[in-house]
C-alpha cells in the first residue's frame, strides 16, 4: 500500500510544468470528499460481490461505520459520515438493496448520538442485526521540501463478513494535492 | 558665484538642518515600535482565571482572516479555552489555527514590504516554528479530549515536521540567531555567497526533537489500536523516539502500552518563555524564559486509590532558545543593520559638506539619513508572540477507577485537587485530561477544595441544593433538559413546568445556551456571566467554576424574581413545618 502511494507521489513529481494556480495548502476540499464518495460509490456498484448477488440471495444488513482518518488532515465527523452516507444512499445503491438484498444501517455509535431525536418505530427498524461490515479509512503521504508539499490521500472502502471475518468488497482511490511556499511562513 | 537670499523663515541654515537631521538621526539610536504582548492575559493566566483570558481575547479576535494578528488571537483564545476546560468552545477556534499552519507560504510576498515598514507591521503572524509546533500540539489535545483520536493524531504528527539546524559556532555552542546574522554578513561581504542564500541554503535538515510529539502520537496510535495491530507498532515506534530524547518518557509509555493506566494528563505548569529584542538596535529576537527550569517535584495523586507515572515531556524555555526553533525573519530581514550603514553614510556625508551652501552633498546626505531614520524607526525585530505557552509540560500515566476519582496535582509547593475526574467511556481506551496548573493557585482556596458545590453537565454526581436551578436559588447550573426537570420535580420542585418553560426562565434572564458552545460565549453563569458551558471535569476550570461557593443569584427579569421568592417561601414553610412522629 505504501509502495503505490510512493509510487504516486514519485509519478506526480516527475510531472512538471503545471500553469495552474499554486496552492497554498494540501488540506481536503470538500470538492475532494465528494470526489472521493463519488468514485468509491461507483466501484462498489460495479463490484463483483454485487454483481452476483440476487434479489434472492441471502439477505446482508451492513452497518456502517464513519471513516477512520489516518491522514495528516483534519477531517470533521461530518465529513466522515459524508464519506459513507454519500456511497450508501446514492439511488442505485437504493435500488440494488432492493435487488440484491442489501440494506446498510447505522452502526450503534451512530445509533446512540440518534436516540434522543428517533421516534419508537425508527429505533426498531434500526436494531436489526449486522451480518456485514462497512469501514473505512482515510491515510495520507507527505513529502515536503523547503518550499512545498506534496499530500497524497488515499481511501480505503472494505465490507466485512462478521462471523468469518472475510473482505468481501474493498475499493480504494487516492488524489494528490501540492503546495508552494514556506511551511514555516 | 552669486548667492540668491531666501526669504526668513527663522529655519536653521541648510548647514545647521543637516547638522540637526544628523544629529537626530543618531539619537535615534533605539528599537522602533511594534506590538507587544497582553500583559493582562499573562496576570489573568497566571492566576487561573482562564474563562477571563478566553473573553479578553475572544472580545479582541479579529474576523478577517487577513488580518495580521488573526493567527495570534486564535493561538490565545484557544489556550485560554482549553485551559478552562471547554474543549468544544474551542472547536472553531483550533480548526482556523490548523487551517493557517497548514498554509505555506502566507508572509512570501511581503518581505520587501517588510523591510520597509517592519516585520510586525506587514507580516502575517504565524508564529516561531516552535510556537507552530506547540499549537499542533495543542489542537491534539482538543481533539483527543473530545475522543477524536484519529484528528488528535493527524494533528500531533504535524508537529513532527524537519527543522534547520545551522550547526554550532567556534567556540562548539549552539549557534545563536546572532550568531547565524553574523555568519551571512561574513559570508556576503567575502563574497562566499549572498546573506540570504546562507539562511535559505546553510543549513542542515533533520529530524525534530520534539519529543513531547513523538509522545503524543504514540498515545493517539495507542488509543486507536484496539484490534489494528499497525497503530500499535506505530505507538511504540513513536514512543521509543520520544524516549531516546527524553528517557524519563519511557516509564511513562510503558504504563499506557501494558495498560496499567487508562488515561493520560498532560499538565501545564509556569508561564512561556518572553521574546525580547537584543542585538544591534535590537534588530534581532529571542525568547528569555520568565520563569527559569527546574527540577521541582511533580506528582499526581488519586482518591480512592491509584498514583502516577510523571515525567517532564518539554521545557519550552530551552526549545523557545534553539536557533532550530526559531524562522529568523528578524535575521532575514536586518533592516537595522541596513539602517545604521545608511545613518553613520548620511550623517557624515552631510557634516562634511561646506559651510553654506546646500548642494548635492547635502541633499544626498538628507536623503539618507531620511532613509535611514526611517528604517530605524521601523528596525527593532518583532516580538510578537503568544505568551500564554506554559514553560513546561508533564505528562502522567494514570489508572483512574469506574466511575470516576479525586486527582491530585502537585507541582513543587502547588497544588490542584480536581474532583470527579471520570475513568475513559467503556469504548474508549485511554482517555486524556488536559490541567494548566495555575501559578498563583495557592492563593485560591477553590484550587484545594476538592469538592463539587454546583450540579454541572461535566458531572453526574448529586450536589446539595441541586433539585432547583442556581437562577431560582438553587445549586444547579445543567443546562434546561428534559433530564433536569426531572430531577428538580422528582424534589417536588417546579412540577407545573415543562422543559420549554424552564428554557423560557433562563431566556428571560438573558442565558440562551448554545450548542455547541462558541468561544465568544464569555463567563460563566456562576462567574457573573450568561454562559452554561460547563468546564470538563478534571480541568483546572471545572475546579475554579464549581468547586468554590459563589454569590446567590440575583434575577434579572420580574418573572424569574417572583418565582424565586415564592421558591424561597416555600422552602421556609417547609422547614417550620413539624418533624413527623415517630411511629
Amino acid at each position: 500500500m505504501c509502495a503505490a502511494l510512493i509510487g504516486v507521489i514519485a509519478c506526480v513529481a516527475g510531472v512538471g510544468g503545471c500553469a495552474a494556480p499554486q496552492a497554498r495548502t494540501t488540506r481536503l476540499q470538500t470538492r475532494d470528499f465528494e470526489d472521493i464518495a463519488f468514485e468509491m460509490a461507483a466501484n462498489l456498484r460495479a463490484s463483483d460481490f454485487l454483481r452476483e448477488r440476487t434479489a434472492e440471495s441471502p439477505p446482508m444488513t451492513v452497518a456502517v461505520s464513519k471513516v477512520e482518518n489516518l491522514s495528516t488532515d483534519l477531517v470533521s465527523d461530518g465529513e466522515k459520515w459524508f464519506l459513507m452516507d454519500r456511497v450508501i444512499e446514492s439511488a442505485s445503491m437504493k435500488t440494488l438493496a432492493r435487488e440484491k438484498a442489501v440494506r446498510f444501517v447505522i452502526p450503534a455509535e451512530k445509533l446512540r448520538a440518534l436516540r434522543e431525536t428517533l421516534g419508537p418505530d425508527e429505533r426498531i427498524a434500526l436494531e436489526r442485526r449486522p451480518t456485514h461490515s462497512m469501514i473505512a479509512q482515510l491515510r495520507s503521504l507527505t513529502r515536503a521540501a523547503g518550499l512545498d508539499r506534496t499530500e497524497v490521500y488515499s481511501a480505503f472502502y472494505r465490507i466485512v463478513e462478521l462471523e468469518s471475518g472475510e473482505a468481501v468488497w474493498s475499493g480504494d482511490f487516492a488524489l494528490k494535492r501540492a503546495a508552494v511556499g514556506r511551511s514555516y511562513n | 558665484m552669486h548667492q540668491t537670499r531666501r526669504p526668513s523663515l527663522h529655519l536653521p541654515g541648510p548647514r545647521g538642518l543637516a547638522r540637526g537631521a544628523a544629529a537626530a538621526a543618531l539619537g535615534l539610536l533605539v528599537s522602533g515600535c511594534s506590538s507587544g504582548p497582553d500583559e493582562r492575559l499573562r496576570v489573568l493566566m497566571d492566576r487561573g482565571r482562564y474563562a477571563q483570558v478566553a473573553a479578553r481575547a475572544a472580545q479582541s479576535a479579529p474576523r478577517d482572516r487577513s488580518d495580521r494578528e488573526y493567527m495570534l488571537s486564535r493561538m490565545r483564545l484557544a489556550l485560554a479555552l482549553l485551559a478552562d476546560g471547554r474543549p468544544r468552545a474551542a472547536e472553531p477556534v483550533v480548526t482556523g489555527v490548523f487551517d493557517v499552519l497548514r498554509t505555506q507560504g502566507i508572509n512570501d510576498d511581503k518581505t520587501v514590504a517588510a523591510t520597509v515598514l517592519g516585520e510586525g507591521g506587514v507580516l502575517f503572524y504565524k508564529g516561531e516554528p516552535f510556537e507552530q509546533a506547540l499549537m499542533f500540539h495543542y489542537i491534539g489535545v482538543q481533539k483527543a479530549l473530545l475522543g477524536e483520536w484519529d484528528n488528535a493524531r493527524a494533528s500531533f504528527q504535524s508537529s513532527l515536521f524537519l527543522l534547520k539546524d545551522f550547526g554550532e559556532n567556534e567556540r562548539g555552542e549552539r549557534r545563536t540567531t546572532e550568531d547565524i546574522a553574523e555568519e551571512a554578513y561574513r559570508r556576503e561581504r567575502s563574497g562566499d555567497g549572498s546573506y540570504e542564500g546562507y539562511l535559505e541554503k546553510g543549513y542542515t535538515p533533520v529530524e525534530t526533537d520534539f519529543a513531547l510529539g513523538y509522545f503524543m502520537s504514540g498515545v493517539a496510535n495507542l488509543a486507536l489500536a484496539q484490534g489494528d495491530p499497525a497503530r500499535e507498532d506505530e505507538a511504540r515506534d513513536n514512543f521509543r523516539e520520544a524516549f531516546e530524547l527524553v528517557p524519563e518518557l519511557k516509564a511513562v509509555a510503558d504504563a499506557l502500552v501494558e495498560r496499567r493506566a487508562n488515561a493520560l494528563f498532560v499538565v501545564d505548569f509556569g508561564p512561556g518563555p518572553e521574546k525580547v529584542r537584543y542585538g544591534p538596535d535590537g534588530a534581532l529576537a529571542r525568547f528569555e524564559p520568565r520563569l527559569r527550569d527546574d527540577t521541582r517535584a511533580v506528582s499526581v495523586t488519586l482518591r480512592p486509590e491509584g498514583g502516577a507515572e510523571v515525567a517532564k515531556a518539554l521545557n519550552v524555555n530551552a526549545m523557545a532558545a534553539d536557533h532550530m526553533w526559531n524562522n529568523f525573519e528578524d535575521v532575514r530581514q536586518a533592516k537595522s543593520s541596513v539602517g545604521n550603514a545608511l545613518l553613520l553614510a548620511g550623517a557624515f556625508t552631510a557634516a562634511s559638506g561646506r559651510n553654506d551652501s546646500f548642494g548635492p552633498a547635502q541633499i544626498v546626505g538628507l536623503s539618507l539619513v531620511g532613509a535611514g531614520l526611517f528604517s530605524k524607526l521601523t528596525a527593532g525585530a518583532d516580538t510578537r508572540h503568544c505568551e500564554l505557552f506554559p514553560q513546561r509540560v508533564y505528562v502522567a500515566a494514570v489508572q483512574i477507577p469506574p466511575p470516576a476519582a479525586e486527582a491530585t496535582v502537585s507541582v513543587g509547593a502547588t497544588r490542584l485537587v480536581l474532583p470527579g475526574v471520570p475513568a475513559p467511556e467503556s469504548d474508549q481506551a485511554l482517555s486524556l485530561r488536559y490541567i494548566r496548573v495555575p501559578m498563583a493557585v495557592e492563593a485560591e482556596r477553590w484550587a484545594r477544595a476538592g469538592r463539587v458545590a454546583y450540579a454541572n453537565d461535566s458531572y453526574a454526581g448529586r450536589v446539595p441544593g441541586d433539585d432547583l436551578p442556581y437562577i431560582l436559588g438553587g445549586r444547579c447550573v445543567r443546562r434546561p433538559s428534559d433530564e433536569t426537570l426531572r430531577r428538580y420535580q422528582s424534589s417536588g420542585n417546579l412540577l407545573d413546568m415543562t422543559v420549554n418553560d424552564l428554557a423560557e426562565l433562563y431566556r428571560l434572564e438573558g442565558i440562551v445556551p448554545r450548542d455547541p458552545p462558541m468561544p465568544d460565549e464569555g463567563l460563566h453563569l456562576l462567574e457573573g456571566g450568561t454562559s452554561l458551558d460547563a468546564p470538563i471535569a478534571g480541568s483546572a476550570g471545572f475546579a475554579r467554576v464549581f468547586c468554590q461557593d459563589h454569590r446567590p443569584y440575583e434575577p434579572r427579569s420580574r418573572e424569574v424574581a417572583e418565582l424565586s421568592a415564592r421558591l424561597r417561601e416555600r422552602a421556609a414553610e417547609r422547614s417550620l413545618d413539624p418533624l413527623p412522629s415517630a411511629p
